[in-house]
């Protein structure tokens, strides 16, 4: 995504997010129009962030979810989008476990697609919200550290981040267990370091991975302990911090493990500006992608 | 009585030594040596070995430091269970902390609680990875925390086949083989491995000349890879057997290569590809009295090594730099011990002098003996 749209995406997203701040949160723009949410992994505040941002600019949604739909009975990703492509939407919002599956239903139908997250590929939303969020306590993006640590390897967050934060020219440093921070990051614009302690002092913004509870004691990472004592973002750390640091992390979080509740609920925290933030976004989304052809109803 | 002893590319050292003015003459005082697979077996196999008997043995072979096994009850896979006893007489004990947990293959262990808990090292104490995507993991972990992984490199399928080599020997003794390819495929999975993650990897208890010419290879190639055979490997080859009657103490594994295989590690130390180890694994009279096959295998080892190695060596600047600075810069370790050697004296090993009896070089007499520690 190009820098310029990018920018006028966050700039968007600021004015939707005034819509969520009036008595009656909703505008036409989108009246009339259908967004299909079609979920083929879980997800709840990515799906519902979706969805209420198409209920708040008055589109019609429709849900579908994966364990409830003929998908579950073998029929294929192109054979469900064509059922869908039956019933004339005009935007399919995807969560899909494969890498490239929103980009392969772009490429064969007319509807619009937002990928709401592919495998380990991409989750631009995410992203978007987060450079929303940084924007709203820097303004511009440039010249700033962002630390990302976790499990950057299987991370679509993480990617849509270094993708979207260099485009902004900020400065992406990864942090992590080897198993979750591979040599081969370097294909990538980051600069890559081991523990949280390597990172934490120069960092603008820390974005702190989910780890996944399943990936706990296999051959990824040995304990929770262990993460927290090399990875993990504590109150002591977070003193080494710059005092202005930016704590962050796109959910659901891990109390204890890769981030402290003391951290987590203290006042470096954006977390819960994300989440506020990711309804916006959305909205920001789905106009440039819907909306186009009418301005925002101030109403 | 307090004597001058010249140190090999150094000045002299004072000790106190009760030997002849000719044996005082002709001393020497080396760096100690430093075993980088020591298995003594314990706590938990009493019989085998006790601490005491561990630290009189590497005294007595001029050992200044032991890599010791995380095979041991309980095994070293958590930072709980780390030896406590760091040094004990002249020798230090350092402890390999286990790289999955249970030696299993399966699950990693928590390598940086256990590096900062003291382990300098990780092993799985010889038994091979079946699940080549775990070791990968271990190895991408490990890396980061700059800890060398000590890796037995075996197939682990074939790994549990036969006893002995695979070859005309076995086949004369009707015994059933292990084929060296069992060594083969693991050291060129490991290679493998250590180039695609870039972790520091050390090939324990090689025995064939295919694995030599690999990691000599591998080094030229830049690769941060290291290898050892054990010193026994340097004076033994399958062609024992014949001569042993199907003496248990030949019992070991991996089994005895060929004497091509043997000449091949001569060369590989020489040359400065290998380093040499102990590789101490004492073994109870009663795990020992047993048919060939049954027997347990393994061999004690701290007290013959300097001399296995001097022996086949024929030289001490060679033997030394296998075992004594080699492993040193393996494990990134400073001892500052010396050994005290007389290279025209004698060792018999496993003789009555001697603390650990089950030793395959038993009846042998070895070139150079080791006086003691000097600190």
């Amino acid at each position: 995504m190009p820098r310029a749209e990018i920018e006028a995406l966050i700039s968007t997203a600021a004015r939707m997010r005034q819509v969520g701040e009036r008595r009656i949160k909703k505008v036409p723009t989108l009246r009339g129009r259908l967004v299909v949410s079609l979920f083929f992994e879980n997800s709840t505040r990515t799906r519902t962030s979706f969805e209420l941002a198409a209920k708040r600019l008055s589109a019609d949604t429709l849900s579908f979810n994966v364990s409830t739909s003929s998908t579950a009975k073998g029929e294929t990703l192109m054979d469900t989008a064509r059922n869908i492509h039956a019933m004339q939407p005009d935007c399919i919002v995807i969560r899909h476990a494969s890498a490239g599956a929103p980009a392969l239903l772009a490429r064969s139908f007319p509807f619009s697609v937002i990928n709401a997250g592919d495998g380990i590929n991409e989750h631009p939303s995410q992203a978007l919200l987060d450079m929303l969020t940084m924007s709203d306590h820097w303004g511009a993006l440039d010249g700033r550290t962002v630390a990302i640590v976790g499990d950057v390897q299987h991370s679509r967050v993480a990617r849509s981040n270094i993708f979207g934060l260099a485009t902004m020219g900020a400065r992406v440093v990864v942090a992590g267990p080897g198993t979750m921070c591979r040599r081969e990051l370097a294909a990538l614009p980051v600069t890559r370091r081991h523990t949280i302690d390597e990172v934490v002092g120069e960092a603008d913004a820390i974005m702190m991975l989910r780890i996944q509870r399943e990936r706990l004691g296999k051959a990824m990472l040995p304990s929770a302990r262990e993460y927290a004592a090399f990875y993990g973002l504590d109150l002591d750390r977070l003193q080494r911090a710059r005092p202005e640091v930016l704590v962050m992390h796109p959910g659901p979080i891990n109390r204890g493990v890769e981030i402290g509740a003391e951290v987590a609920d203290g006042g470096r925290s954006v977390i819960l500006d994300q989440v506020t933030n990711g309804i916006a976004v959305r909205m920001a989304l789905l106009y440039h992608l819907l909306g186009r052809e009418g301005p925002v109803d101030e109403g | 009585m307090k004597a001058s002893v010249p140190v090999l590319g150094g000045a002299a050292v004072e000790v106190d030594l009760d030997v002849s003015n000719e044996v005082l003459s002709r001393l020497v005082a080396v760096p100690a040596f430093v075993d980088l697979y020591c298995d003594p077996g314990f706590p938990g196999f009493p019989p085998r070995e006790t601490l005491d008997s561990l630290v009189v043995g590497a005294e007595a072979g001029g050992f200044g430091a032991l890599l010791c096994s995380p095979r041991v009850e309980p095994i070293v896979d958590v930072p709980e269970n780390l030896g406590r006893v760091e040094a004990r007489g002249g020798v230090r004990l350092l402890n390999a902390a286990a790289l999955t947990v249970g030696l299993g293959g399966v699950e990693l262990t928590e390598m940086g609680l256990l590096a900062r808990a003291g382990a300098v090292a990780l092993s799985d104490g010889g038994v091979p990875h079946r699940d080549t995507a775990v070791l990968r993991n271990a190895l991408e972990y490990a890396r980061e925390f700059d800890l060398t992984v000590l890796l037995r490199p075996a197939d682990a399928d074939l790994d549990i086949v036969g006893v002995a080599n695979d070859s005309a020997a076995a086949v004369r003794l009707g015994l059933r083989g292990n084929p060296a390819a069992t060594e083969e495929i693991g050291v060129a999975r490991a290679l493998a491995l250590c180039r695609a993650t870039g972790a520091t990897v050390h090939l324990t208890h090689l025995g064939t000349a295919v694995a030599v010419e690999l990691l000599d290879r591998a080094r030229r190639e830049g690769l941060p890879i290291s290898g050892s055979c054990a010193a026994r490997s340097l004076l033994l080859c399958e062609d024992d057997l014949d001569d042993g009657a199907y003496d248990a103490r030949y019992r070991l594994h991996p089994p005895l290569r060929s004497a091509a295989d043997r000449a091949a590690l001569v060369d590989g130390v020489r040359a400065g590809v290998l380093a040499v180890a102990a590789d101490h694994q004492p073994r109870a009279p009663e795990e020992k009295d047993h048919e060939f096959e049954r027997a347990v295998p393994g061999s004690a080892g701290l007290e013959s090594a300097f001399a296995a190695a001097y022996t086949a060596l024929g030289d001490l600047e060679a033997t030394v730099r296998a075992l004594a600075i080699m492993p040193r810069e393996i494990i990134g370790l400073e001892v500052k011990t010396l050994a005290i050697i007389d290279p025209l004296g004698t060792t018999l090993p496993a003789s009555a002098g001697g603390r650990h009896r089950a030793d395959a070089l038993a009846g042998r007499q070895l070139r150079g003996a080791v006086l003691g520690l000097s600190r």
